[in-house]
């Protein structure tokens, strides 16, 4: 697919209406790791899958999901330096609110922010749009559990359920099977993670790493990482579960 | 794919979703010579390779203390490498005015990130052409990172960067789970052997074209003088990984 000569300026729309850098930057997300945001009976977990793509690699570092404050978390899909630009200034964006306001920032005012700042970045040649989509996830007493994406495009969405990356063609699927609303964080998380093992399907003989945080009635409706304990087990029966669908067809 | 179309600019993706400009600029990275770092529990070790432009001239430093727990090792353009080390020591300087505490090592380099990232998303910039080995310690223990031009970070138990790069990792892949309770001789000893294995055949190891910087928890940032080189140098015709396991 090549855009012809109207592909090279972010500030140039074809003939069809498209802007095809902002398509070029939301591929550069698609071809990433599979990042996972869901919401259940009580609480949001967002979820990642980490390629070690280097034995050398320190375990459970270099991570992906990030606190923006105490009960909001943002999870980055795509490349990870644009993600962390974003991230800067949602935490810019909620420390304001909060110095402003004297509450914090609904989920639905900061990801508006944060949107309008991607969307900045795609109207001007001299700058590129972000090659990361953004997940924030956040509870707050007025307006309970909150998740929404954030594309390269300044689009956003509130989801109950949403992936971006490789493998969301098998997340959505799931998603589509499962209704998770039914479901508690705590039981979701074999679900979560059997998501991120079929994502990788094909390579499924490289080492993987999942990095999961959750805000849940549980913990205190804090933005916190699942622990390590629990990931485990929810990886473990993840892949039983995979290898009885296998054996089932 | 008509790659020159896509590839003048850090503002223009291509059509796969990628940014030239970036990757060229860690093609920089490749051609420096190699740089190397491993830790233990206790310490952390940086070794490199350093050039000599000419028979008349010196050899290039390829490692810079930031602060009394943060050392950093280059690869790449030596000139951006310099602005990045000001940085990083200004920083530490003003955390330890502000905080009387030594800056994490972990929150500086994602800050050197952060700003090797907004050179890659403007059309009057271009990327940092240098990758950075930060070795550091701190309460949360003992760190190696390594930078990109591109903006990532990540963190390692031993990594190596530059050129012919590759024999050295091999060598760490192979022993890497050695390090963790290796004595510091040890550590150096292991570093030394991988770069060995990253030289050219007509090449020696001596004394004048490495440079070995070591921390540890209680031992500040110091280089190996002259002297401490070439008997480590020396005691490398002895050391083999194997003799280590059979001590455990």
């Amino acid at each position: 697919m090549s855009g012809s000569m109207y592909d090279l300026s972010v500030a140039t729309y074809s003939q069809e209406g498209r802007i095809y850098q902002v398509e070029y930057a939301t591929k550069a997300v698609e071809n990433s790791e599979t990042v996972i945001g869901v919401k259940c009976k009580d609480g949001v977990i967002l979820a990642g899958e980490k390629q070690k793509f280097s034995r050398l690699l320190e375990d459970n570092t270099n991570k992906r999901i990030y606190n923006i404050d105490t009960q909001t978390g943002m999870a980055i899909c795509g490349k990870l330096p644009d993600g962390r630009n974003i991230l800067q200034r949602a935490k810019a964006e909620s420390s304001q609110y909060q110095d402003m306001y004297a509450i914090p920032a609904s989920a639905n005012v900061l990801s508006d922010r944060v949107a309008q700042y991607v969307h900045a970045y795609t109207m001007y040649s001299g700058a590129r749009p972000f090659g990361s989509a953004t997940f924030i996830a956040s509870y707050n007493t007025f307006d309970g559990y909150e998740l929404f994406m954030i594309e390269p495009s300044g689009n956003k969405y509130a989801y109950h359920a949403c992936t971006h990356g490789k493998g969301r063609a098998v997340c959505k699927s799931e998603f589509e099977r499962r209704s998770f609303k039914d479901l508690t964080c705590q039981e979701a998380l074999v679900y979560i993670a059997k998501m991120l093992i079929l994502a990788h399907e094909e390579f499924k003989e490289k080492k993987y790493e999942y990095e999961m945080t959750w805000i849940t009635d549980n913990n205190g409706r804090k933005h916190q990482s699942v622990p390590q304990d629990l990931i485990n087990n929810a990886v473990q029966q993840a892949e039983q579960l995979i290898e009885q669908d296998q054996m089932g067809e | 794919m008509l790659k020159h179309l896509y590839d003048t600019d850090c503002v223009t993706w291509s059509p796969q979703g990628k940014l030239f400009q970036v990757e060229y600029a860690m093609e920089a990275v490749k051609q420096g010579s190699i740089c190397l770092g491993l830790k233990s529990n206790e310490n952390v070790v940086l070794c490199s390779l350093k050039r000599q432009p000419s028979e008349l001239a010196g050899y290039q430093e390829k490692q810079f203390k930031i602060d009394d727990h943060m050392a950093i090792a280059i690869a790449g353009l030596t000139a951006d490498a310099r602005v990045l080390c000001k940085y990083m020591r200004t920083e530490c300087l003003e955390y330890k005015y502000t905080y009387e505490s030594h800056h994490p090592v972990g929150r500086l380099v994602f800050k050197v990130a952060e700003k090797s990232q907004h050179k890659t998303q403007s059309g009057a910039k271009r990327p940092y052409g240098v990758g950075l080995l930060v070795a550091g310690i701190d309460p949360n223990g003992v760190h190696l990172f390594e930078t990109c031009p591109s903006g990532n970070y990540y963190e390692y138990k031993c990594q190596a960067i530059g050129s012919r790069s590759q024999a050295a990792r091999t060598y760490f892949e192979s022993w890497f789970h050695l390090f963790e309770k290796s004595t510091l001789e040890q550590l150096i000893l292991h570093g030394l052997s991988a770069i060995k294995k990253a030289i050219m055949e007509d090449e020696e190891l001596n004394e004048k074209n490495v440079e070995v910087g070591i921390l540890g928890k209680n031992l500040k940032f110091t280089h190996l003088n002259a002297q401490e080189l070439r008997d480590y140098i020396t005691k490398l015709e002895q050391f083999s990984p194997n003799s280590q396991i059979q001590q455990e």
